[in-house]
């Protein structure tokens, strides 16, 4: 048989044959074929829950963040910021009182006094006159007149007030600070307030103590300090053996009182 | 199928049409289904060859300009998907010098003359990689030595020694095949 005899028998027997393709093998190809615009809707319709699901996210995040202001931790939070808050408006509300006291402190007793006062109503405008606007209503016209001056002065030329002194720049500057030192202490300490102090203190503490109570406990403690007995009269726990000790007697005999 | 309804269909295709890709799939999944059988060493094999030169047709649809015959277009693409095949498994099959033994099963009255399309297929299919793919592209493809040597990357001496080799396994196989239907 020579070359050419096998070639042409397989040629002739194989190269225009067909044989059916295997069953279910167009649906594997259709598969990796690139979707057509009737299956390029799928995504967009995903992306629409993809959507829903990030807004549903979105308000269950909010809801969750106003949930949490509940939260004990949270409110104690709150509370101490509003205690804060209490604590600093009398505290801007002092200054009046104080005020006249700074303008006694202002009255030239001693020329050199008046003018390292001048010196640092110069290099603190904004406190004194501050302390000045608040006391206008309540001093009197000759205090006014005390505290007017300084700030008439302070505009006039640092350099005359050093040549008046007979100082160096370095030794006023010192002198100055000094000065807005003592000038800012009674402001300073907010603590100083009695009333706010106690406040502050109890409120604290309050807090700390508080334990874990449930519901049915602290409604009952908050009977028990209504009806205001003793500490020792009347006491609830959470324990599981739950035991209630009311001394009725020493209550009455209290509520007769 | 006059060529001018199977260049429509060829244009919804290029369109990404999905029930012309389909029409096109019938229409020429036969014929390319026993290219691919020739080349590949079983029915999967040869499964898997359609399915990828299928998947090739559609997505290159554009580099096809209509300027040759779709069919010879689509069965070059079913040919270097066989070669492809065929260098991924070149490392491993080379080696293999298949010594199947001679099937006897369906050769009671053998003759030349009677040799029918799966007899033939079975003969082809039983060639080692090399053999097969080489006397594939020559002697029913009709590429040239030449050009069977760069689409495999092997030199022309290669490729001519390789279908020799061929040559006259298959030609052992008829005779011994003939010997036993006689």
């Amino acid at each position: 048989m020579k070359d050419q005899e096998i070639d042409d028998l397989f040629a002739k027997g194989l190269k225009d044959a067909e044989s059916p393709a295997p069953a279910g093998l167009w649906a594997k190809i259709e598969a990796e074929l690139p979707p057509t615009e009737a299956t390029a809707k799928k995504p967009l319709v995903l992306w629409r829950y993809f959507a829903a699901a990030a807004v549903l996210l979105l308000c269950l995040g909010i809801g969750f963040r106003f949930f949490d202001a509940a939260d004990p931790n949270l409110q104690a939070e709150g509370k101490a910021k509003l205690a804060q808050a209490e604590v600093t408006e009398p505290a801007i509300s002092t200054p009046p009182q104080e005020a006249p006291v700074a303008a006694a402190a202002l009255k030239p007793d001693v020329p050199q006094e008046t003018t390292v006062k001048k010196k640092t109503a110069a290099s603190k405008p904004g406190i004194v006159q501050l302390a000045k606007q608040e006391s206008k209503p309540e001093v009197t016209p000759a205090a006014l007149a005390q505290v007017e001056t300084p700030r008439i002065n302070h505009t006039a030329p640092l350099e005359a007030v050093l040549v008046l002194l007979d100082i160096t720049p370095e030794e006023s500057l010192n002198s100055t600070t000094a000065a807005a030192m003592a000038e800012v202490k009674p402001i300073q300490p907010l603590v100083n307030i009695i009333e706010n102090e106690e406040l502050m203190y109890a409120q604290q503490a309050k807090e700390e103590k508080k334990p874990r109570q449930s519901l049915l406990t602290k409604v009952l403690n908050g009977i028990a300090g209504n009806i205001n007995l003793g500490p020792s009269d009347v006491q609830f726990s959470n324990d599981e053996e739950g035991n209630i000790r009311i001394d009725l007697t020493k209550s009455l005999a209290r509520n007769r009182r | 199928m006059e060529p001018g309804k199977v260049l429509h269909i060829w244009d919804r295709c290029k369109q990404n049409d999905r029930k012309a890709q389909a029409e096109l799939y019938q229409l020429y999944a036969s014929k390319m289904y026993a290219v691919c059988l020739r080349y590949a060493r079983d029915n999967f094999e040869a499964e898997d060859m359609l399915q990828q030169g299928f998947i090739k047709v559609f997505n290159k649809g554009a580099q096809f300009e209509g300027t040759g015959v779709l069919e010879g277009w689509i069965r070059r693409i079913m040919v270097n998907t066989a070669i492809e095949t065929y260098r991924r498994h070149k490392i491993t099959f080379v080696s293999v010098e298949s010594e199947a033994a001679v099937s006897t099963a369906d050769s009671s009255h053998f003759s030349l003359g009677h040799m029918d399309y799966k007899d033939l297929l079975k003969l082809v299919q039983e060639l080692p990689i090399g053999y097969r793919t080489v006397f594939n592209l020559y002697a029913i493809e009709g590429y040239s030595h030449r050009e069977i040597a760069e689409m495999l990357n092997i030199s022309e001496g290669n490729s001519k020694s390789q279908l020799s080799r061929a040559r006259a396994w298959l030609r052992e196989r008829i005779l011994k095949m003939e010997e036993l239907g006689i």
